[in-house]
């Protein structure tokens, strides 16, 4: 049962979950964008496991597939860095928490 | 089992147990720009199992990329920034957190223990390399022609709208 498709798969659930709980506990603009890239790159490594030990490598369509996850993820790091800046030049600290300008004020 | 599986076997577990490692670290570090490094650390030996998992390609762009562009965006934004240590979360919110995520964690590798992986590896030699690379280059230049297009439409949008962010100003 120990073989290394089995180790991925489970390396991959472990990242995922890993960023799951980095969402769910972290306020910081940063950590939450962290924890969404080892979401992504969860994703991205079950693909290519699948891909390697499930299916023939002759349809690259997984390789190609990732590719295009990495290109995604850099463009939604990009925006998240300057959401980043932005929130620590509007409200002097980095935390999600701290922004209520959607939220209604209750009147 | 033969010595090389087993060097083999070492190898890739060594290289998982690093990537959780890094994974955790990159959570729980309390100081940001430590964060980040664990981040690039765990980006890096992604890209090395893409590699040893015979997507080349996807490994050398992931390191390029990913560990190399992200990564370093990070830091500088980071640099920008005065140095702050994290706002930890209230511990009563962590607990439940961490209660779910060990639930979740439990019944998927139940889960995953009903599928037997099998080991269906194709060879591939050095030789087969260029080969893959001439058909990565012409299923993207052919059949993922007009995803390419809206991959670098998202991306320009991204641009306009990362300058736009930035330069909002307090009132």
């Amino acid at each position: 049962m120990l073989n290394e498709a089995f180790i991925l798969i489970i390396t991959s659930v472990i990242l995922f979950i890993l960023g799951i709980y980095g969402l769910s506990t972290r306020r910081n603009a940063l950590k939450m964008l962290i924890s969404i890239e080892l979401l992504i790159n969860a994703a991205a490594l079950n693909i290519i496991t699948f891909a390697y030990y499930f299916y023939s490598l002759v349809s690259l369509d997984a390789q190609i597939f990732v590719l295009f996850i990495i290109a995604l993820a850099a463009a939604e790091a990009a925006i998240g860095l300057s959401i980043f800046l932005a929130l620590h030049r509007l409200y002097g600290v980095p935390d999600l928490d701290v922004v209520s300008k959607l939220r209604e004020t209750g009147e | 089992m033969e010595l090389g599986l087993i060097i083999g076997l070492s190898v890739i577990v060594g290289l998982v147990a690093l990537t959780i490692l890094s994974g955790i670290l990159a959570i729980e570090s309390g100081e940001m720009m430590h964060a980040v490094f664990f981040l690039g650390v765990l980006l890096v030996i992604i890209g090395e199992l893409y590699i040893l998992l015979g997507a080349e390609f996807v490994g050398v762009v992931q390191i390029l990329v990913y560990a190399g562009g992200v990564t370093v965006l990070m830091l500088f934004t980071l640099l920008f920034i005065p140095r702050t240590k994290e706002r930890l979360e209230k511990p009563f919110m962590r607990i439940p957190s961490l209660i779910t995520v060990i639930l979740l964690l439990s019944i998927i590798l139940m889960s995953i223990g009903y599928v037997s992986p099998r080991a269906a590896v194709p060879e591939i030699g050095y030789e087969n390399i260029v080969e893959i690379l001439r058909n990565i280059a012409e299923l993207l230049v052919v059949d993922y022609k007009p995803l390419i297009g809206i991959v670098a439409l998202v991306i320009f949008i991204v641009m306009i709208a990362s300058a736009y962010i930035s330069s909002v100003k307090r009132e």
